[in-house]
């Protein structure tokens, strides 16, 4: 086996997510400067194209499928384990979803390997350089591996996806699951999402914690639809209902980069500002001149949103009655 | 019933933006609060729940410098029965496959228990890692994410996923990391505060644990942090006041230079 990278690709209805390609798109650069092959590890209850993975760079793709892999089990644990141990991987990558996030330390503990948390950069030095966020993003290390696999997860939204041809080559990949195992899938419960999801968004309005009523949190959801964009919130939002974790920007929830970014009643903490410092414009409205968002922010609106908003929805509705 | 909590000192997450990193190299973060990493409190506020349905008691692990103290006398103060306290210099700089070879070690020498609950992530590092590895050191299933947990017959679990939730039962012991929104908290009580006055608050070293100190902190973590810095996302940027009009114009001048206004 030539020296290589893993790549856990997760499938969700016979089709990769996102993560799993923006993470390969990354690792095919890191393969090329050093002259590794990459290799991706499917495990999933069905696959509609598994060769699709060497659009973004995948010379070997190893698929496990099983109808256990439809849902998390410690199935994947043992398989993967058996993978891991086959190709001997340089680093192993995972990306931080559900799934993702409840395999990659149960893998990294069976073989005392370290595992690097959410990494935002991956470099190459005499190792290879993990860029972690910590204390909510206010503080970037730079970690060293010591053992192999040197493993990481990355949450989705971190890397561009690139289209990079690789060999593409299909491996099988037996599947283990236990006789009897101590956690049972009994059923999933769909949660319907309260609005349109921030992560491809164009637009990202977030109201923080600054937003005082569910009356003005309509109007917040205004002027996201009159943008044609996306209502996002912070994590004291996030414990009201108004919103949910799965709208909520940050170190804990998503990764945002649209071309305009309007944070409303957001003091910007640190676990925020990790999660959308990387947007087009910033525009933050906040009656504290001192709160922390206006650093980050290139319009910085010392004002307080209830005079503002009702000002600004009103242009707005005019602009598209005129187009 | 026999529950175990996992719980973190951390700074306060109310103060890192005042964070800052010295010329050589280290992490200042003085005047910083030392206080319970947040979903902790609900994974304590859950096993306290528990313990009232079905009876039993409650032990809350830290690994944690002495000075950590404080924050396992407020466990206490909410509800705690008894409160131990890894804290070693063996045990510094550990990274998690460290750090929950250690918390294991102290699960099984002061267990077993039948269910052991932790934060889902901690606000100063974030990793959501040490659960799950906990559970391997002890070989027992866990679970992360967790949004509800059920208890009849068994043990019914709700685990976010993307989408919704997936629904598991599982058979005990078992190690399970709970989310913030799992439930709301309880205050300490002024009688849980007297009472945890009055209660010992073990310290536990490595000794006591014996654990094999190639396998603890720095020496025992198979990562290593090579430097730190402060993320500089500062922009340059322009305040603006003044009529609320005015301001609207700007914001809208502002989204269509951007190409984020759709004419």
């Amino acid at each position: 086996m030539r020296r290589n990278l893993l790549v856990f690709a997760e499938h969700r209805d016979g089709k990769p997510l996102r993560v799993g390609l923006e993470i390969l798109s990354k690792a095919r650069e890191l393969a090329d400067e050093r002259d590794f092959d990459l290799c991706a590890l499917i495990l999933t209850d069905r696959v509609d194209d598994a060769e699709a993975l060497s659009r973004y760079g995948a010379d070997l793709i190893c698929v496990g499928t099983d109808e256990s892999f439809g849902h998390y089990g410690h199935g994947f644990i043992d398989t993967t384990l058996d993978v891991v141990r086959e190709l001997g991987p340089y680093a192993f990558i995972i990306g931080a979803t559900a799934l993702g996030s409840m395999l990659a330390p149960e893998v990294a503990a069976h073989l005392r390997t370290g595992l690097a948390a959410h990494v935002i950069d991956y470099r190459w030095d005499e190792d290879l350089i993990q860029v972690v966020p910590s204390f909510g993003g206010r503080v970037a290390a730079e970690i060293v591996t010591r053992t192999t696999p040197r493993m990481s997860t990355v949450k989705p939204g971190t890397f561009s996806m690139i289209e990079r041809r690789g060999r593409g080559e299909l491996k099988s990949v037996k599947v283990r699951k236990p006789e009897q195992d101590r956690i049972r899938f009994e059923g999933f419960e769909r949660i319907e999402p309260k609005g349109r999801p921030i992560e491809d968004a164009g637009v990202v309005v977030v109201g923080g914690g600054g937003v005082e009523s569910e009356k003005d949190w309509g109007m917040l959801k205004e002027l996201a639809e009159l943008l044609n964009g996306a209502l996002g919130c912070t994590r004291p939002v996030a414990d009201r209902s108004w919103s949910d974790e799965e709208h909520m920007v940050g170190t804990s929830g998503k990764i945002v980069k649209p071309a305009a970014y309007i944070g409303i009643g957001v003091s910007g903490s640190a676990h925020h500002t990790c999660g959308m410092k990387d947007s087009g414009i910033v525009i933050a409205i906040n009656r504290d001149r001192n709160a922390p968002i206006f650093d980050t922010a290139d319009l910085r609106i010392v004002a307080d949103y209830r005079d503002v908003l009702p000002a600004l929805l009103t242009k707005l509705r005019d602009l598209k009655k005129q187009a | 019933m026999r529950i175990a909590c996992l719980v973190k000192p951390v700074p306060d997450p109310e103060h890192y933006d005042r964070i800052s990193v010295s010329p050589n190299g280290t992490l200042v973060r003085a005047g910083i609060p030392i206080v319970m990493n947040p979903s902790d409190r609900n994974a304590l506020e859950e096993a306290l729940k528990i313990k009232e349905r079905r009876g039993g008691d409650v032990t809350v692990f830290s690994m944690a410098p002495d000075d950590a103290e404080g924050v396992l006398r407020e466990a206490v103060a909410m509800g705690a029965d008894h409160a131990i306290l890894l804290s070693d210099r063996n045990f510094a700089g550990a990274d998690t496959l460290a750090t929950s070879y250690v918390l294991a070690k102290a699960l099984e020498r002061f267990g077993p228990f039948d269910l052991i609950l932790a934060g889902n992530e901690s606000a100063d590092s974030s990793t959501s890692q040490v659960p799950s590895q906990v559970g391997v050191w002890l070989s027992i299933p866990a679970l992360t994410g967790v949004a509800e947990i059920e208890h009849n017959e068994s043990l019914t679990v709700r685990c976010s996923s993307e989408g919704g939730r997936a629904v598991y039962e599982v058979d005990l012991p078992v190690i399970l990391a709970v989310k913030r929104g799992i439930n709301s908290p309880r205050y300490t009580s002024f009688a849980g505060i007297i009472r945890a006055n009055k209660t010992e608050i073990k310290i536990v070293r490595a000794e006591d644990l014996g654990s094999d100190a190639s396998m603890t902190g720095l020496e025992g973590s198979p990562t290593k942090t090579l430097k730190t810095s402060v993320l500089d996302i500062c922009r340059k940027g322009e305040y603006v006041e003044g009529d609320a009009g005015d301001i609207a114009d700007r914001i809208i001048n502002e989204l269509r230079k951007a190409g984020a206004l759709r004419e």
